[in-house]
């Protein structure tokens, strides 16, 4: 992965609001690894790493992404981490930064995710 | 030498005894007199409704354009009318003008045969009174009929003639509810004006118990009152206002409650099959103590679930990131704003008490720009 790698984030439907604003949530880790799920957009553009999100039977309102360097730059890493269904898939890891310091993390990343705009929107799509 | 420019435009039917043997009486004429002036003046209004930032229509819009009578069609009354544009027009003059000539053309014929019995809205009431000259040289048992799209035809006749004239001026009374927010209270005149979601003010006779309830929501954006009664509506169906009979509820902090709603009806899975349903009890005491301490000035919180069966409040657009993180089963906040330049604002509250709110709230007064300030 480089730098500009742009790591995508698919968002659940209840973790966005009528006016397009992304809750911190969305780049939260999962308690049981302390990672945060991501597909690495030099493998699959937005569009297939939310069909295939979707395809997988998970919900998602679209997909978000942060750069490699955004990621560095407020202190995490990330990493390959292909599954057997999902070659492109790759992880934030938040280490040992849980609680109240890794919301802090996660809201400085949905910032960055925020400010790079919805990267694709499947109800924008269907209706163009 | 530049020549005018023409093209066909509209060919009305005329039928009646008159009309029989094929000719057009001479006073029918006058009455397509009438239709150019209509149409051109029609066209000056739709294209000034295109374009709400102008006070005229451009120079020259409707110089120069004329119907012509090009032909009276062997085998009926039917006039071919044309569009004549003069040859000093430029074709973007032209261009310009026709797209709302064609307009003009639709919306007289909809408004001869309006649907449902409602005018267009496109029609202003101002232009009615030509239909006093439009087809008044039609007797009894006679029909003027405009074609206009999807192969509909508008029927004009002397009794529709004289409802469109009289049409300015009807009022209809109609049972009818509607919801909006209070804007204005008149507690001589005993009124409300209650302003609808599409930006209309009605005006809505004050019940007597409703006193209390106008003092309290009289200009709170994030109430919300439901009104019933008989309104009264125009030619164009467009609620004129509320003439008797109102009921007039109530339910504050609307806009807080809406948010809390969706939320309420999460089952547990919610989060891919993951996600705990906040629990309703804790919810709804929640939604009720912010409905009742947090300020008005302040802008509302967007409010999410998160996958533990809590709830984290956040405010789009602000610089500081603010956030408060609610535990439900505990009802312990926990609020954050990003420090420029100076440490982080956090801070624990417990939200059981009063006292609690107030401090809580009072807080988030310090740390969150009010709407004036944003």
């Amino acid at each position: 992965m480089k730098p500009e790698t742009i790591l995508l984030r698919q968002v659940h439907p209840n973790f966005r609001d009528k006016d397009g604003f992304i809750t911190k949530q969305a780049f939260l880790p999962t308690p049981d690894d302390n990672k945060t799920s991501m597909d690495n957009g030099d493998h699959v553009t937005a569009r297939e790493s939310y069909e295939n999100h979707r395809k997988r039977g998970k919900d998602s309102i679209g997909t978000w992404g942060v750069s490699l360097a955004e990621v560095v730059g407020v202190g995490l890493s990330a990493a390959p981490d292909p599954l057997p269904d999902q070659a492109e898939h790759c992880v934030i890891d938040y280490d040992k930064v849980t609680g109240k310091p890794a919301e802090k993390l996660a809201k400085r990343l949905r910032d960055h995710a925020a400010e790079r705009n919805c990267l694709h929107d499947p109800n924008a799509a269907a209706a163009e | 030498m530049n020549k005018k420019k023409s093209e066909e435009f509209l060919q009305p039917e005329f039928e009646g005894q008159r009309f029989l043997d094929h000719r057009l009486p001479v006073d029918v004429a006058a009455d397509l007199a009438t239709y150019q002036t209509l149409v051109l003046e029609l066209s000056k209004h739709l294209y000034l409704k295109a374009h709400p930032k102008r006070q005229k229509v451009p120079r020259g819009f409707a110089r120069g354009v004329e119907l012509h009578l090009e032909k009276i069609e062997e085998g009926s009354a039917k006039p071919l009318l044309a569009l004549v544009f003069a040859a000093h027009m430029a074709t973007a003059q032209i261009n310009q003008s026709k797209p709302y000539l064609e307009q003009a053309r639709e919306v007289i014929a909809q408004c001869i045969s309006p649907s449902g019995d409602k005018l267009p809205e496109d029609f202003p009431k101002e232009l009615l009174h030509h239909f006093s000259s439009l087809g008044r040289s039609l007797r009894e048992g006679e029909r003027m009929n405009l074609a206009f799209s999807g192969g509909k035809k508008a029927t004009l006749t002397p009794e529709r003639r004289e409802r469109l004239v009289a049409a300015a001026h009807e009022v209809f009374k109609e049972t009818t509810s509607f919801s909006g927010t209070l804007v204005g209270v008149h507690f001589e005149k005993r009124y409300l004006v209650v302003k609808t979601d599409a930006g209309k003010q009605i005006q809505v006779p004050m019940p007597d118990d409703f006193d209390e309830h106008a003092r309290q929501s009289g200009g709170r954006q994030r109430d919300r009152v439901t009104v019933s009664g008989l309104g009264e509506y125009d030619s164009w169906k467009r609620l004129l206002r509320i003439a008797e009979g109102a009921t007039v509820t109530v339910d504050q902090g609307y806009e807080l409650g809406k948010a809390f709603h969706t939320i309420s009806e999460l089952k547990d899975g919610w989060y891919d099959g993951k996600g705990v349903a906040p629990s309703n009890g804790k919810l709804d005491y929640f939604r009720d103590r912010m409905i009742e301490f947090y300020p008005d000035d302040l802008p509302l919180p967007i409010i999410f679930p998160t996958p533990e069966g809590n709830i984290v409040l956040e405010w789009d657009g602000l610089p500081a990131d603010p956030s408060v993180d609610v535990n439900l089963k505990t009802l312990v906040a926990y609020f954050h704003a990003f420090g420029k330049d100076v440490p982080d604002v956090e801070s624990e509250f417990p939200l059981d008490s009063d006292e609690d709110w107030i401090h809580f709230t009072k807080l988030l007064g310090t740390q969150i720009p009010t709407i004036s300030e944003r």
